[in-house]
């Protein structure tokens, strides 16, 4: 599963999140997704130093689906910087715009 | 107060009338009552289809799925959120639901929370973070910087105090109208 959900170079790792759906609105899913991930998506052995968020193709983000996607990444692969890319749909923009200001 | 005009509305005056109630009795309108989640995402998704507005559904999202997440459990007597809106004239938004109410909610993290203005204020205006590394409590700031960065209009009580937002201006009050958990109306461009 994790070779059509992702592709992995040297220290970086992009995850497609329309994979999870376009329409990404609830803490229950943003949960649920991250579980999903950390279990299919990132090997057991995951030391990359990057991950990469693809948002092509997602409809409509919110920050509650964002902040648990975001927050269990950031919580379990402590090392990793994060990187946002296609972000031009407006309530993705805004969406990590708010969770960027917002951040501790 | 500058949303008076959002008040006038038939819908809004027996949306606040039902939320008064000590006892709703029925759902305020059986096909606006969504029980659950998975009900309350596909009236959203028909909003998003009808709209194309990425920002609308969001916001929706945001104030919607908040009914869940502080009442699941907990409502007074209807569960679920009143979604309905009027996407083609007057490009409006109703969400209600008969929870505990922002201040009920806040007064588990803050206990001293002096009022139901003082509570909106706070869910606006402040994050609240009692479970870092997650941001909860940033839902209603991403909802107020999207309303006025866009020129919407909102209209948000819970118990007696509201909060309005029109022209980009952020405010609060204390209503006449004491209600039973939270309405927010909508208006979009």
């Amino acid at each position: 599963m994790a070779v059509w959900l992702c592709y992995n170079t040297t220290n970086k790792m992009k995850i497609e999140i329309k994979k999870f759906g376009t329409m990404l609105i609830s803490r229950p899913a943003g949960k649920e997704a991250f579980a999903a991930a950390k279990a299919y998506v990132f090997p057991p052995n995951f030391t990359d130093k990057v991950i990469i968020l693809d948002f092509t193709g997602v409809e409509v983000l919110s920050p509650s689906w964002a902040d648990e996607f975001i927050s269990g990444i950031k919580g379990s692969y402590k090392d990793c910087r994060l990187e946002f890319i296609n972000t031009q749909n407006q309530s993705v923009k805004e969406t990590l715009d708010i969770l960027s200001a917002l951040s501790p | 107060m500058i949303v008076n005009d959002l008040l006038a509305y038939e819908t809004v005056k027996k949306l606040i009338e039902w939320l008064s109630r000590p006892q709703a009795g029925d759902p305020f309108h059986q096909a606006s009552q969504c029980a659950s989640r998975d009900l309350f995402q596909a009236k959203l998704d028909n909003l998003f289809q009808q709209t194309q507005n990425s920002l609308l559904a969001a916001v929706c999202g945001e104030i919607g799925n908040n009914s869940f997440d502080h009442n699941l459990g907990s409502w007074r007597d209807i569960a679920g959120v009143s979604f309905d809106y009027s996407a083609k004239e007057k490009r409006l938004v109703f969400l209600a639901d008969r929870g505990q109410g922002v201040r009920q909610t806040l007064s588990r993290i803050i206990p001293n929370i002096s009022s139901d203005v003082e509570a909106i204020r706070t869910a606006f205006t402040k994050v609240i973070s009692g479970r870092s590394p997650e941001q909860r409590g940033n839902g209603l700031k991403f909802v107020a910087a999207v309303v006025g960065k866009n020129n919407w209009r909102l209209y948000f009580q819970s118990g007696k105090g509201y909060a309005e937002i029109s022209g980009g201006n952020l405010n609060f009050g204390e209503s006449t109208m004491d209600i039973n958990g939270c309405l927010a109306v909508l208006q979009y461009n």
